[in-house]
């Protein structure tokens, strides 16, 4: 079995799946709370995402059990029951889900010479592999996410700057090691933030002014992160 | 790749055993009902279709309810799906760089839809059934009838499907009608389903032809079906 895109991803036994504990999804709640304005202000979380990488533990590779049986309920009748097989099947068919979209939308990436999935290469992806009913759902879930998040960081410019300059103050070692890890990367590439889309499938391109703005204060790539700030702001 | 998947599917074929032992049965004896008494197969036919039609009306419902839904979202903190653990499993291919932080947030919503609809679907076959308890077989049945869910055919073990294949047989000689396609759906940008050769998986790959999914019930496309399951 070929699968191009998966070839990192091994599943186990489903009798090794345990459902991580109440403490700890509140926790992985709590921990993502924290980091939402810094995630905000920097689209791409390299060096996060880096030390994330090497910590990838067994029950990490499932949706925590409970957030699926309580979005199964929804759907299902008040008398309905569901085996304890079929609720880890569908934990299995959820990870799956996330893999097989993501391999698409990175290839994506990848054939257009880009190094960042974006919420628009995903959406692009699930077109592609046939779930178009996702689609406008989606879209639209994707411009007001934007639009609430948006005021939010222009109502707090001074404070998004200020997390900024703070993010790039302690960040310096691990963006270095990105680099490292991938040789150099243009600059521009890392101010690629798409503000606003009309459509979900068009990237507007950034403004010329925007890009000679962002390689001149290209000077490492911890500074280009500043970039998508000044977005906020008109 | 393969011994772990042959792996995986003995444990989940010993897994599955208490639960499969009704439905084969039930299954068997629809057979039998069916050979011994037309009046019975044609009941059940009917019953089958009308379970369909249900099925058809619930899923454009809750595409329009989920419209709906996020219209009104005013919180786009809180996810039903934990963002960090989204990310995990995206960055487990290794091929993948950097995400987006604005991708593992369509993902939440992408899989909350992904799971009621896949829960709604095995659900219908629940009902067919006249249980209610949602088993792993339901899941197979709903894998097995809708085309976009072809990438999960590794997931649900194989016992099941032979069961679903089985069950399935009466139905390919009752013609449906079809239902209004989704308000809210595309046509596909690409041609087919999957686009990319290496993402096919081989047995699947030639039992289910990837036709592409143009916002009509699944369900319609049963008949078709059906040569290629009895293949």
């Amino acid at each position: 079995m070929e699968r191009g895109g998966f070839h990192g991803y091994r599943k186990l036994s489903v009798n090794n799946t345990t459902p991580s504990p109440p403490g700890l999804a509140a926790n992985f709640l709590m921990a993502e709370g924290s980091m939402r304005p810094p995630e905000f202000n920097q689209p791409n979380k390299t060096s996060n995402g880096g030390e994330e990488e090497c910590t990838v533990r067994e029950q990490d590779r499932f949706m925590p059990i409970a957030n699926v049986i309580r979005i199964m309920r929804r759907i299902l009748p008040a008398h309905a029951k569901i085996s304890d097989d079929s609720k880890e099947t569908i934990q299995e068919c959820v990870s799956e889900y996330i893999s097989f979209i993501t391999g698409e939308a990175n290839e994506r990436c990848q054939r257009e010479q880009r190094k960042t999935i974006t919420a628009e290469d995903v959406l692009w992806a699930m077109s592609k592999l046939g779930f178009d009913d996702y689609i406008e759902p989606l879209t639209l879930y994707l411009h007001r996410y934007r639009e609430l998040e948006g005021e939010r960081g222009v109502s707090c410019s001074a404070g998004s700057v200020s997390m900024t300059n703070g993010l790039v103050v302690k960040r310096p070692n691990g963006t270095m090691t990105e680099y490292g890890a991938y040789g150099p990367v243009p600059g521009i590439h890392m101010a690629q933030y798409h503000y606003r889309h009309q459509n979900g499938f068009v990237f507007s391109g950034n403004e010329p002014n925007s890009k000679m703005s962002g390689s001149s204060s290209g000077a490492s790539g911890a500074r280009v992160e500043v970039f998508p700030t000044q977005q906020h702001k008109y | 790749m393969d011994q772990q998947d042959h792996g995986q599917s003995g444990a989940m074929n010993y897994g599955t055993n208490p639960y499969q032992t009704n439905p084969m049965s039930t299954t068997a004896a629809t057979v039998a009902g069916g050979a011994a008494q037309p009046g019975q197969l044609a009941f059940h036919q009917i019953h089958q279709q009308q379970q369909q039609q249900q099925l058809a009306q619930q899923l454009q419902a809750f595409w329009e309810n989920q419209f709906k839904e996020i219209e009104k979202t005013t919180d786009f903190k809180n996810h039903s799906l934990p963002l960090a653990r989204i990310k995990k499993i995206m960055k487990a291919d290794e091929d993948v760089r950097m995400i987006s932080a604005e991708a593992p947030v369509v993902f939440a919503r992408a899989c909350e839809m992904f799971i009621l609809e896949l829960t709604l679907r095995s659900w219908n076959h629940t009902e067919e059934n006249k249980r209610r308890t949602l088993q792993k077989n339901d899941i197979a049945a709903a894998v097995t009838r809708t085309d976009i869910f072809d990438f999960l055919v590794d997931i649900v073990p194989r016992e099941d499907l032979r069961d679903e294949v089985l069950g399935s047989i009466p139905r390919g000689t009752v013609p449906e009608a079809a239902a209004a396609g989704y308000p809210y759906g595309y046509l596909p940008a690409g041609t087919a389903p999957i686009g990319n050769p290496g993402m096919v998986m081989g047995n699947p790959g030639g039992a289910y032809p990837p036709n592409p999914y143009m916002g009509q019930p699944m369900w319609q496309q049963q008949a078709p079906d059906q040569p290629d399951q009895e293949n």
